[in-house]
């Protein structure tokens, strides 16, 4: 009688260990996927790749009255390069904007420019930073410019990693 | 020898609840800071969009306004409204510092300023909010590129 009471002490000290153990699971699981603070990070990113692309192909660039989304049309399209290498002043200008807003905070991005075709101006595609990150995700922003009166367009898009 | 296993099960029992109960509480305040810093961050975020839709600082052309646009001397006007009466906006953005920063191409004439600052010296500075902005200057017909920074101290 005894023997068995004591087995039945046994077995509900189990349970109840086995109850305990699997409450806390429950629990830290619940909170692990909690994505709060993933969704106003991800915000943040998003208005920020887009801000960028957007601000960066409206400004002038140095010692240039055309903007850069003009030099870019100059670059994809017509090659008579206006105001000197419309390809190196692209790239000083995306240079000072991105290492000003991005490479001083730390942030890691890729920024591409596609042609019409799909295909990437290679010179202007900076896959550098994001893939030393592991488990990285990215927000992109990206402004498509239409070359009138050619019937030709180019994407640029900046992603934003983090993890 | 039984008593002596019970109280050895009941120790390690109410071990156990007290671990879990200190852990539990440092999650609970973990947790709390966390929705903190979001709240914060949202406040921030919703802040920043406020600024940047103020109609006082949108450059316009034809009636045509752009969002993320500034016009730095409607801009500047607008700090130095401000600044002689500090009460204006004083609710919408009290505990905010926000600066304009001129980035590219050049930023000889205004390189940076303070939009507004309703913020104590005392106070402490969270991670700021960057936003993008296109600078316009409407005597020189240039834009340029730079940046809204907005701290929020508490």
């Amino acid at each position: 009688m005894a023997t068995d009471m004591k087995a039945q002490f046994e077995a509900m000290g189990l349970a109840v260990i086995v109850v305990l153990v699997s409450l806390g699971m429950i629990f830290l699981l619940y909170f692990s996927f909690d994505e709060d603070a993933d969704v106003v990070e991800r915000y943040g990113n998003e208005q920020l790749a887009q801000n960028v692309v957007n601000a960066m192909l409206d400004t002038n660039a140095a010692e240039c009255d055309l903007d850069v989304a003009d030099l870019l049309e100059d670059v994809t399209v017509w090659k008579r390069n206006p105001c000197g290498d419309s390809l190196q002043k692209i790239q000083e200008a995306r240079n000072a904007v991105l290492e000003a807003t991005l490479g001083r905070r730390n942030i890691a991005y890729n920024f591409t420019v596609l042609r019409h075709d799909g295909s990437v101006v290679e010179v202007l595609d900076e896959k550098i930073t994001c893939s030393f990150l592991q488990n990285q995700r990215d927000t992109p922003g990206r402004r498509t410019l239409t070359f009138y009166p050619a019937p030709q367009k180019a994407t640029v898009i900046l992603s934003i990693c983090y993890e | 020898m039984q008593l002596g296993e019970i109280i050895i099960i009941m120790i390690i029992f109410f071990f156990i609840l007290g671990f879990g109960l200190v852990f539990f509480t440092q999650f609970v305040a973990n947790q709390a800071h966390k929705e903190r810093s979001t709240v914060n961050d949202l406040n921030l975020a919703e802040t920043a969009k406020t600024i940047a839709s103020l109609p006082e600082l949108h450059c316009s052309q034809g009636g045509d306004e752009s969002l993320y646009c500034i016009d730095l001397y409607k801009a500047q006007a607008f700090a130095r409204t401000l600044a002689d009466d500090p009460l204006h906006y004083a609710n919408t953005f009290t505990g905010y510092r926000v600066e304009v920063r001129c980035i590219y191409p050049v930023c000889t004439e205004i390189p940076s300023f303070v939009l507004l600052d309703y913020t104590t010296p005392t106070a402490e500075s969270d991670r700021p909010f960057v936003l993008p902005v296109l600078l316009y200057n409407p005597v020189a017909h240039q834009y340029a590129y730079g940046e809204i920074i907005i701290w929020q101290r508490t």
